[in-house]
Parts: C-alpha cells; sequence; structure tokens
C-alpha cells in the first residue's frame, strides 16, 4: 500500500530528525547578534552604527581612540606633530604593517586611502555617497614625505582635526585591493585591523577571521560571525539558546530580566551620547521662548527614565553628555514643575492669542537609536506630559531616515532625536547641532536655533588649539544655549549589551565603538 | 487548448508589465528620496545633488520607467540598491526567493494534506463531533492572524529555534539552490537537514494555517456535493467499502475545486510570508521587500514586485491547466 | 407541525434560517459584544486609556486591579483593548463601505454591459490581484501622509476587487435568466432591469461578502499598524498594541494577549456571522 509505505518514509525521517545529532559549533567563534546588517564594508561609504561595529574590526587608522576614553592614542601612526601655525601636520607610520592581502601599508597607501574619502572626483570611489566626506574638507594636501612618512596640509588651524582621523572613515585601506576589486571592494575588504574579512551573505551572515599579523598581536577569536536579527525578542530568545554570543540594542526592562540568567552577563558603560526634544523655534508657538520653557518644564525626566529606560539612563541638563570633555557642571537643570509650566503657557497664549489647549504633532522615529532604545515609550511619555499642562500631542512615528530628514528640513513642530558623538569633541555636539551654519535641508540644527554670541564661540572653539582656552568658550555658550531653550535635553543612556559568561574583557567604548580585539571565551585557552 | 493557453500567456506579460510600471511610478511619487537612507544624520547637499543627477533621478517617471523597462528586457538585471552600497539587487533576490519560495512550499504540504484530511473527515462525519471539531478548528484558523499566531508559537514552542534557517554558527555550509532543505540532502548533511527542519517548522506552521482551514471547509463542501452524487452511491450499493468509495470515487471528483482554491491561495500565502517572514526573521523576499519599502529603495521594490507578481502569474497559469487537467468536464470540452 | 407552505416569503425563510445557525448566533453575539465595547467603552473601561499607574511593575500579568495585566507605558491593558474597538471597527467599517462603494458599481457595469469597459475593469483587478495585498497596502499607506485615514484607503482598495468580482459573476448569472432575457425580449429598458433585477439580486452576496469583509479589513488594518504603518501608535489599537508588547515578550506576554485575543474574537465574529449570513441569505453561494 502506498499509504503505508509513505506513513514509513514520515516515520524514518522523524526519528532520523531526533537521533542525529545537532551541528556542533566550532569552538573559538564568536556570534555576535544585532539588531541590523551593515550596509557596506568599504569605510568611505558607511554611516550606520551598525556597519560601523564591523569596520571597527576590519581597518585601522592613523590614530584611535584609547580602549576606554575619548584619548587619542598611536595605531597605524606611531608619532605625529603640528606646525605652530597649526596647518601642517606630519605623521610617522609604523614599520611593516601589512594589510590582510600580503601588501605593505606606506605613505602612497595612506595618501590613497584618505583621498578616496575626501577628493570630489576621485577615480577610486565607487558609490559616491560618502557621508563623513565634509569632516575632510578641511585637508588641502597629502604629501609622502618619505616611504613611512605623510604631511597632511589643512586650509585653516583644527581642534578636531586629529580626532577626526580617529574616525572609521578615515580607515586605511589597501590600495592593491582596492584597484583590483573596483566595485566588489565594498563587499571584499581589505584592511590591517585586527580581524580579516572571510565572507558575507547579506542579512544573515557577515564572518571574520582572525588576522594572525596584527601589529598589535593576534586576537583571540579565531572568528567572529555577525548576525543580524532584527527582532529584539528573537534576538533574546538566541542568547538564551545559546545561539548567539553577544546581544546588543536590546530593550532596557528585558536586559534587566536576561541579566538574572545565571549564564549570562551584562556588560555596561556610559555613553557619550544624548537624546532630546528638539524644537522648531522659527515657526510659531515655538517661536515664543515661554511655550518651550513651558515645555522644558512639564517633562519630569526621573520619570521619563523609569518609564522608557527602565532606570538605566542619567538626566540630560546640557546638549553635551556628562562624560565629555568640555560639559558645563555648573549648570543647574529647570525643576519638573507643571504649575509654572501652565503658568508660562497660559502667559504666551495671552499674548500671543493662540487658545489652549494647543496642539502640537510630535516627530519620532519608529526605530530604537542607541540614544533611545523605545522611542515609541519615549514619545507616548512626552505626549501624556504635555497634556498635563494644555498641549494636546499627535504622534506621526517615520523610519529614522525619513523622520531625520523631516527634522532637518525643519517640517516639524517637536522632535525626538539625539546624537552620539562621533569624535569625542564637544564641537561634533554644539556646533553640528546648534550652530546657525547647520541650518539646511540637510544640516543637524534641527531646532534652526540662532544665537550670533553662540556662533562666534563655536567658531572661536574650532580653531583654538589650547584646551584650556577652548574650555570657557564652549561654558558660555552651554550658559546661553540652556536660557534660550531651543532644545529640551532629555538623557544620556548607559550602554549595555548582554553576552554569555563565557566570554571575557569585554569591553564597550563611550563612543559605543564595538572593538573585539581583546575579548576571548574564557574556557578557550 | 493551445490558443487558450497562448491567450492566458499574453494576459500574464501583459498583466506584470503593467503592474511593475504601476509600482515603478509610485515609488517615484513617494515622498522623501533613498539618500537619506544613505546619510542618515550626516547627510551632505552637494553630493546628494550630485548622486540624483548621476542617478538620473532628476529626469521625467515616464523616461526613467522607459530606461528600466529597457534594462530589463535587455539583460534582466535589476540594477544595484540604493541603501545598500554595490549590492546586486538581482543575486539578492536569487538568495531570497528560493527562502520565501521554500517557506510557502512547507506551508503548503502542510496545510493541504492536513485541510484535506480534515475537510474529509467532516464530510464524512457530517454533523456529528468529528465535523464540528474540524470546523471549529478551520473557522479559529481564519480567524487567528499570522502575527498574533507567530507570537503565541514562540510562547509555546520555546524549544523551537526560531529566526533563520540555519542556525546561525553554522559557517561551513554552502548552499547550492538556495532550498536549504533540498540542498542539506543533496550535500548528504543529514544533521543540517534536521536542523533546518526544525528551524521552518514554527514560520511554515503560523502561515499554513489559514490555507489549512480554507482548504478544509472546501474540501468538506466539495465532498458533500460528490457524496451526494449517483455514482458515489452506486459505488456503495455496490458494496464498496466506505473508505474505497471516498478515497477512489469521490476525492479525485472533489479535487478539482481544491486545487482551484490552493491556487488562488498563493496570493493570500505571500501576503501572509511578508508578515510571517517580519514575525519570525525568515531571511526571504518579503522581508527584504518590506524593509526596502521603509528605506524608499526603489530599485528593491520594483525588483521585488516584479518577481512576486511573476510567481503569482505563473502559479495562477499553474493551476489553470491542473485544473484542464483535473476536471473531467473541461477536459472532454 | 408547520408545513413548508406555512412560511411564505423567502425573506421569511432566510430568517427562520438564520435563527437556526449556530454559526450566526455565536458571530452576532460576539460582533454585538464589540460594538458594545466600542459605543459604551468609556463606561466599560475600569481606566481611561491613557492613564498611568506606576505602582505596578511594567509590564507585567493580571492582577486584582488590572485585569489583563499592563504594559510597558504602565497603562491597563484590558482599558486600552475595550477602547481599541473603536478604531478597529470603525477603520473596518469604513474602508468595507470604501470598498463596496467602489467595487459594486464597478462590477455591476462589468456585468451589465462587457465590452470594453469589463475589459478594463477587469484587467485592472487582474492586475491588483498580482501583488500580495498587504505589499500594496504598505506602499498606499507610506505614500500618503501617515495616518488612520492613509489605512482606511489602503485597506479600502485592496478590497474593491473582492466585491468587483462577486458582483460581476451575480451580475452576469442574474441577466442570464430566463425571465430576464424574455424580458428584455420584451423591451424592457436596461435601467428597469437594473432596478427591478439585478439591484435585488446583488444585495444579498454584498451583504455577505461585506460581513466577513468587515473581518479581514479589521485583520488588514491591524497589520499594517503591527508593521508601523498606522497612525498614532500611543493611540489604544490593537495591531500597534500587539507590535509594542512583542518587544517585551520575556518581561511579559500578558501585553500582547489581550490584543491579539481581540483580533483574533473580532474577525472570528465577523466570519462566523457571514457565514451564517450566507447559509441563510444565499444557500448557492459558493463558499469562494
Amino acid at each position: 500500500m502506498p499509504a503505508r509505505r509513505l506513513a514509513l518514509i514520515t516515520i524514518s525521517l522523524l526519528l532520523l530528525g531526533c537521533t542525529s545529532r545537532a551541528p556542533s559549533k566550532p569552538g573559538n567563534t564568536l556570534i555576535y547578534g544585532r539588531g541590523e546588517d551593515a550596509k557596506t564594508l568599504d569605510p568611505i561609504n558607511a554611516e550606520t552604527g551598525e556597519t560601523v561595529k564591523v569596520l571597527l574590526n576590519l581597518y585601522d587608522t592613523l590614530v584611535a581612540f584609547a580602549d576606554e576614553t575619548m584619548e587619542i592614542e598611536p595605531s597605524l601612526a606611531t608619532a605625529w606633530e603640528t606646525s605652530d601655525d597649526g596647518l601642517t601636520w606630519t605623521f610617522q607610520l609604523r614599520d611593516v604593517v601589512q594589510f590582510h592581502d600580503g601588501t605593505n601599508v606606506d605613505a602612497d597607501a595612506v595618501i590613497f586611502s584618505i583621498n578616496r574619502l575626501r577628493q570630489d572626483d576621485n577615480a577610486y570611489v565607487t558609490d559616491s555617497a560618502r557621508p563623513y566626506k565634509p569632516s575632510f574638507n578641511i585637508i588641502d594636501e597629502l604629501v609622502a614625505t618619505g616611504p613611512l612618512t605623510v604631511v597632511f596640509k589643512l586650509r585653516e588651524p583644527s581642534a578636531v582635526f586629529l580626532n577626526n582621523l580617529a574616525m572609521f572613515p578615515a580607515g586605511i585601506v589597501s590600495p592593491t585591493a582596492v584597484k583590483k576589486h573596483g566595485k566588489g571592494f565594498s563587499t571584499n575588504p581589505v584592511g590591517t585591523g585586527p580581524f580579516r574579512f572571510e565572507r558575507w551573505i547579506r542579512d544573515q551572515q557577515l564572518v571574520l577571521a582572525a588576522n594572525d599579523n596584527h601589529w598589535r598581536g593576534r586576537p583571540h577569536f579565531d572568528r567572529v560571525v555577525f548576525v543580524p536579527v532584527s527582532e529584539s525578542a528573537t534576538r533574546i530568545q538566541q542568547l538564551v539558546r545559546g545561539e548567539i554570543h553577544i546581544a546588543d540594542n536590546l530593550p532596557p526592562a528585558e536586559l534587566d530580566e536576561l541579566a538574572k540568567n545565571p549564564g549570562l552577563t551584562v556588560a555596561e558603560q556610559i555613553s557619550m551620547n544624548v537624546a532630546y526634544l528638539s524644537m522648531q523655534t522659527e515657526k510659531p508657538p515655538l517661536d515664543d521662548i515661554r511655550v518651550r520653557r513651558a515645555i522644558a518644564l512639564a517633562l519630569d525626566k526621573q520619570a521619563l527614565i523609569r518609564v522608557a529606560y527602565a532606570g538605566h539612563a542619567a538626566a540630560a541638563i546640557n546638549l553635551l553628555p556628562k562624560a565629555m570633555w568640555g560639559h558645563h557642571d555648573g549648570i543647574e537643570d529647570r525643576p519638573f514643575d507643571p504649575d509654572a509650566s501652565r503658568t508660562l503657557l497660559q502667559a504666551a497664549a495671552n499674548d500671543k492669542g493662540f487658545k489652549l489647549p494647543l496642539t502640537l504633532s510630535l516627530a519620532v522615529m519608529s526605530e530604537p537609536r542607541p540614544y533611545m532604545e523605545q522611542p515609541l515609550l519615549v514619545a507616548a511619555f512626552v505626549k501624556d506630559s504635555l497634556a498635563a499642562v494644555g498641549i494636546n500631542v499627535t504622534i506621526a512615528p517615520k523610519p529614522s531616515e525619513m523622520h531625520f530628514t523631516k527634522l532637518m528640513r525643519g517640517d516639524f513642530q517637536i522632535g525626538l532625536t539625539g546624537w552620539t558623538t562621533d569624535n569625542g569633541d564637544p564641537d561634533n555636539f554644539l556646533y553640528s547641532l546648534l550652530d546657525p551654519d547647520n541650518i539646511s535641508d540637510s544640516g543637524n540644527n534641527t531646532s534652526r536655533y540662532r544665537n550670533e554670541r553662540v556662533h562666534e564661540l563655536l567658531l572661536a572653539g574650532q580653531r583654538e588649539l589650547d584646551p584650556n582656552k577652548r574650555l570657557p568658550l564652549y561654558h558660555e555658550a552651554q550658559e546661553l544655549i540652556f536660557a534660550d531653550v531651543p532644545i529640551v535635553p532629555l538623557v544620556s543612556t548607559r550602554q549595555r549589551a548582554a553576552h554569555t559568561s563565557r566570554i571575557k574583557d569585554y569591553r564597550l567604548h563611550p563612543a559605543m565603538l564595538i572593538r573585539l580585539r581583546q575579548a576571548r571565551f574564557g574556557d578557550v585557552p | 487548448m493551445s490558443g487558450f493557453l497562448l491567450r492566458r500567456l499574453f494576459h500574464a506579460v501583459v498583466t506584470m508589465v503593467v503592474a511593475v510600471s504601476l509600482i515603478f511610478i509610485a515609488m517615484r511619487l513617494l515622498p522623501g528620496n533613498p539618500l537619506v537612507a544613505k546619510f542618515g544624520q550626516h547627510p551632505d547637499a552637494e553630493q546628494m545633488q550630485r548622486i540624483i543627477h548621476e542617478q538620473g533621478w532628476d529626469q521625467p517617471i515616464l523616461s526613467q520607467l522607459g530606461r528600466f523597462l529597457h534594462q530589463l528586457a535587455t539583460t534582466g538585471d535589476f540594477g544595484e540598491s540604493i541603501s545598500r552600497s554595490n549590492e546586486n539587487v538581482s543575486g539578492e533576490l536569487a538568495r531570497r526567493i528560493p527562502a520565501t519560495i521554500e517557506l510557502t512550499v512547507v506551508a503548503m504540504m502542510l496545510a493541504i494534506p492536513l485541510g484535506v484530511a480534515a475537510g474529509i473527515t467532516a464530510a464524512v462525519w457530517r454533523n456529528r463531533w468529528p465535523d464540528r471539531l474540524c470546523m471549529a478548528g478551520a473557522m479559529l484558523g481564519v480567524s487567528v492572524p499570522v502575527f498574533f499566531l507567530g507570537i503565541c508559537l514562540r510562547a509555546v514552542f520555546t524549544g523551537m529555534p526560531i529566526g533563520f534557517r540555519l542556525p546561525a554558527f553554522i559557517i561551513d555550509f554552502e548552499p547550492i539552490t538556495e532550498f536549504y532543505l533540498l540542498d542539506t540532502l543533496l550535500q548528504q548533511r543529514f544533521d543540517l537537514f534536521a536542523t533546518a527542519c526544525r528551524h521552518i517548522c514554527l514560520p511554515a506552521l503560523a502561515l499554513s494555517s489559514i490555507p489549512m482551514s480554507i482548504i478544509a471547509r472546501i474540501t468538506r463542501s466539495s465532498m458533500l456535493e460528490v457524496l451526494g452524487a449517483d455514482f458515489v452511491r452506486t459505488g456503495r450499493a455496490k458494496g464498496a467499502s466506505s473508505w474505497r468509495v471516498v478515497m477512489r470515487h469521490a476525492l479525485p471528483n472533489a479535487a478539482a475545486p481544491i486545487v482551484n482554491i490552493a491556487g488562488f491561495q498563493i496570493g493570500l500565502l505571500l501576503s501572509g510570508a511578508v508578515l510571517t517572514e517580519t514575525v519570525f526573521d525568515w531571511p526571504g523576499m518579503g522581508k527584504y521587500v518590506v524593509d526596502a519599502v521603509r528605506e524608499n529603495d526603489y530599485v528593491i521594490v520594483q525588483a521585488g514586485a516584479f518577481v512576486i507578481a511573476a510567481i503569482f502569474v505563473s502559479a495562477n497559469l499553474t493551476v489553470d491547466l491542473l485544473y484542464l487537467w483535473l476536471d473531467p468536464r473541461v477536459r472532454t470540452s | 407541525m408547520r408545513s413548508a407552505d406555512t412560511i411564505e416569503t423567502p425573506k421569511q425563510r432566510a430568517w427562520v434560517r438564520l435563527r437556526r445557525s449556530s454559526s450566526a448566533r455565536t458571530g452576532s453575539i460576539v460582533v454585538f459584544g464589540f460594538l458594545l465595547m466600542a459605543v459604551f467603552g468609556h463606561w466599560l473601561a475600569p481606566y481611561a486609556p491613557d492613564s498611568r499607574d506606576a505602582t505596578v511593575a511594567a509590564p507585567s500579568g493580571p492582577s486584582a486591579t488590572h485585569w489583563l495585566g499592563v504594559d510597558a507605558n504602565e497603562k491597563d491593558v484590558l482599558s486600552r483593548v475595550i477602547y481599541g474597538s473603536r478604531l478597529s471597527l470603525f477603520a473596518g467599517l469604513v474602508s468595507i463601505t470604501f470598498a463596496v462603494a467602489l467595487g459594486a458599481p464597478a462590477g455591476a457595469v462589468a456585468g451589465f454591459f462587457g465590452g470594453w469597459a469589463e475589459t478594463i475593469i477587469m484587467r485592472t483587478i487582474d492586475i491588483a490581484l498580482a501583488f500580495p495585498s498587504i505589499l500594496i497596502a504598505l506602499l498606499v499607506a507610506t505614500a500618503y501622509k501617515p495616518g488612520w485615514s492613509a489605512v482606511i484607503i489602503a485597506v479600502g482598495l485592496i478590497n474593491v476587487p473582492v466585491f468587483a468580482r462577486q458582483v460581476r459573476v451575480t451580475v452576469l448569472t442574474l441577466r442570464n435568466l430566463d425571465y430576464v432575457t424574455a424580458s428584455r425580449a420584451l423591451g424592457a429598458s436596461p435601467l428597469h432591469i437594473l432596478r427591478r433585477v439585478i439591484l435585488p439580486g446583488i444585495v444579498n452576496p454584498v451583504v455577505v461578502l461585506a460581513t466577513m469583509g468587515l473581518g479581514a479589513a479589521i485583520l488588514e488594518v491591524a497589520g499594517l499598524s503591527f508593521l508601523g504603518v498606522g497612525g498614532d501608535p500611543t493611540e489604544p489599537e490593537w495591531g500597534s498594541m500587539l507590535a509594542q508588547a512583542k518587544d517585551h515578550l520575556s518581561s511579559s506576554v500578558w501585553p500582547a494577549v489581550g490584543p491579539g485575543v481581540a483580533i483574533s474574537l473580532a474577525i472570528l465574529g465577523f466570519n462566523l456571522l457571514g457565514d451564517g449570513l450566507r447559509d441563510a441569505l444565499d444557500p448557492r453561494l459558493g463558499e469562494s
């Protein structure tokens, strides 16, 4: 009977499913689960955080941020010096560093890499979108004065130039490989980093292997596999089941649940980020400072931290994160005071002739960001808090990219946003996010805040190379900004990632740089 | 009959061209441009202008459409993704379509036999408890949304793997056809085959619930109709066992409407696959296209739309052929 | 014993069939329950939809004060499920009305007049059917100003073919009935036929389909807002409640259970009612 034979086959298949042993895990391979895949592996085209996580392990830069601080330390360059006018920087390269393809790093390779990043019509650019190019427009010319000596000539002195060279876009790439692969370089990257590229199946797995010849010494893991798992609940389940070893970008409350699991550890670190509420100061009613102050007074940051961050964040007073150099510790935050808020709002309403309750639309991104793991919880909190003082809020979430475009165009009333440091410098927050130079359809001064004095201070801060003279400039700017309330700083988060307790020495970086060089499995010799 | 086929084929091609053109135009009319995804929080107006010009997005939509259709017809290539640097969309689709088809086929392999079995059971024991049980189940099956069923299945079967077609730590598996269930068998990796089966279980189960229920109901009603027909009654009168009557006489005659409805389920299944892939992190075409809609990635969306329309249209053609072959009335006429 | 002759009109016969049908009974009870919830929500719900309770862990499961638990926002799930019925039922109703208003005339025109009109209408429908409906809805909902109105239009649009096809088939059947052909031969105007035969004839199938379509529309609305294309996600709405609950499954699954069961029950109710109506009104109407 065919039916009986079919049944037999089915049963034997089921038995096979039960008896065959599960595929075994490779011993010294780290599986890293995150929310999204990399978009490219070419440093000049990268922008998203998930892309950067991979690049930091594939490439080295001339100088680098220290393990757990924003200090600049030597990397591919062992020494550097600046001319007195601050326009000429000379870098001495480390002797015999090899790219993953076996070619050597020399002055020409450095010039090749940096020119690819900054030049308008560079022949080796295969994707013309270079988000970080503007940060390097300050470079006028690059010259090799010896096989291992590179001279950068700048158009004007810059306090942030060195920090910018430590950022991922300035990663040094193998010219041989770029020329050989052309377009394919973004999927066959060759750098000098602690891990070399092995294979990439988009949206499934990205495999890196240890670089045996890394100048800092071989990393501990034989392989690192990055897997994108978009649902955080799925990442959690895979972590608990042992299918992945590290999971990041998880909702804070879920992390607390995971921390109770004996086999898991939660790594923590401060982060140099800030979440804030941007207010469109060009349009009524938010052009009225009383309305903006009323909004600031209506938000109970401690309650927000409890509800939307499960307690794992610190209230922010200034745009600059407290952990960063330049933060003004002397400013005291406005207290949470709904009554004062209502009074202010009423006064503004009487003056400007609008009726209460006021209706405002709140722009919010639909995906988590490092400074806001749960945007919708924050949005709901802002909505309910403002409802209590007489502002009805409507919420329209958008995918993050469209959300940011909308904010930059000034096409909003109030909007949730935030920033994570690129280079650890106050300029990267205050100038990028609040200087009138950055008011445009693609500028990050989303609140369109204009204050001439702040503008002068920020420009002076960019050119001043002496930290002791720079500090007062930034302090004064922060005081002015606090008084004008163009934004309401909400919180700085604590970054956390859950990993199996087998992993040792896994350290997070305040700028959220994920570098897997030092981490290892405790039970692998 | 070949005239009929040709006409159907012609209709199918026209349908697809129009459908893809509509999607192409719709995507261009969406607010925002795909570059915002590339630049994120670090946009640069100057570069963005240049790229828009280079890509020809500042030209009239119809001329863009013309170029796209010409490129598609001459090279068969969809071009490169916008938000993902230098990604060849055809290559990506070639990996993701099998994932979706595998999921859909396994879901149908669950839905058809179980649905038909439930339908026959219900018809044979009409108005008795097996009938009520099966039909209540079918009613529930069409009512619980895939995305809630997915959450329930995950909560109940905590031991089952979710997300991906194989565990993330398998790095030595080189697929041949991209149908993992097939590839693991071809490579005689039985351990991987078993694992792949476990991975596909929950998503396929979630996806199968609605078609299974519909098939059960159709089978029941079409069996009831046939069971009341003369030749079945004659068969019974001649002393054939009721099992034999059902399997040999009634079922083949009830098959045509079942096949028809199973074909119609393909559109429904693809819709369901979009949601299922999202809930279960299944790296298929549905998730790919949904993510691309979010990122405004024209190239991926129009390629995905083309492929989905092609699958749907060819599935319908196949169903028409099967229908011709199965239904004696159509065959002889 | 009541003989069949004592029941005179088809309407009465249908009513008797409807009352006998257990699925119609169950379905109407469920649907009626949801209608009550939608209309009297503010009396039934124990809390206001936006009131927060900072005294309980959030999210958490059922307790004496919160019968269906509390979501991650510290809000009562039961109250939000009850308030959520408003948006779901309303969105379903409006989008199906939209679909009927567009689909039924199109189908009637195609079936009644045939020719070019039919070709164009049916080809358009074929094209629309070549895509998964959720993808079309996703595109429509992102293309317009996001909000519930975009979702309603999207869901309405993807349901147009359902009505157009059914109405066309019905009209074709009715048109070819002997007495219609006869009266046409006798010189009855098309308008007369349309009014006296066709219109009454398509009411029943449209009512049946619309009832079932309501279930489908509720599902599609919830599905879209689950995917993140909807209106204000902080408003109580089942799909977005479910979407937000799925991020906190390891803390508590309860915030997902409430809205999930509500969606399923509402769809079940309309499906059962639709089934019952079909059996009662038009036993010949197929299952398709």
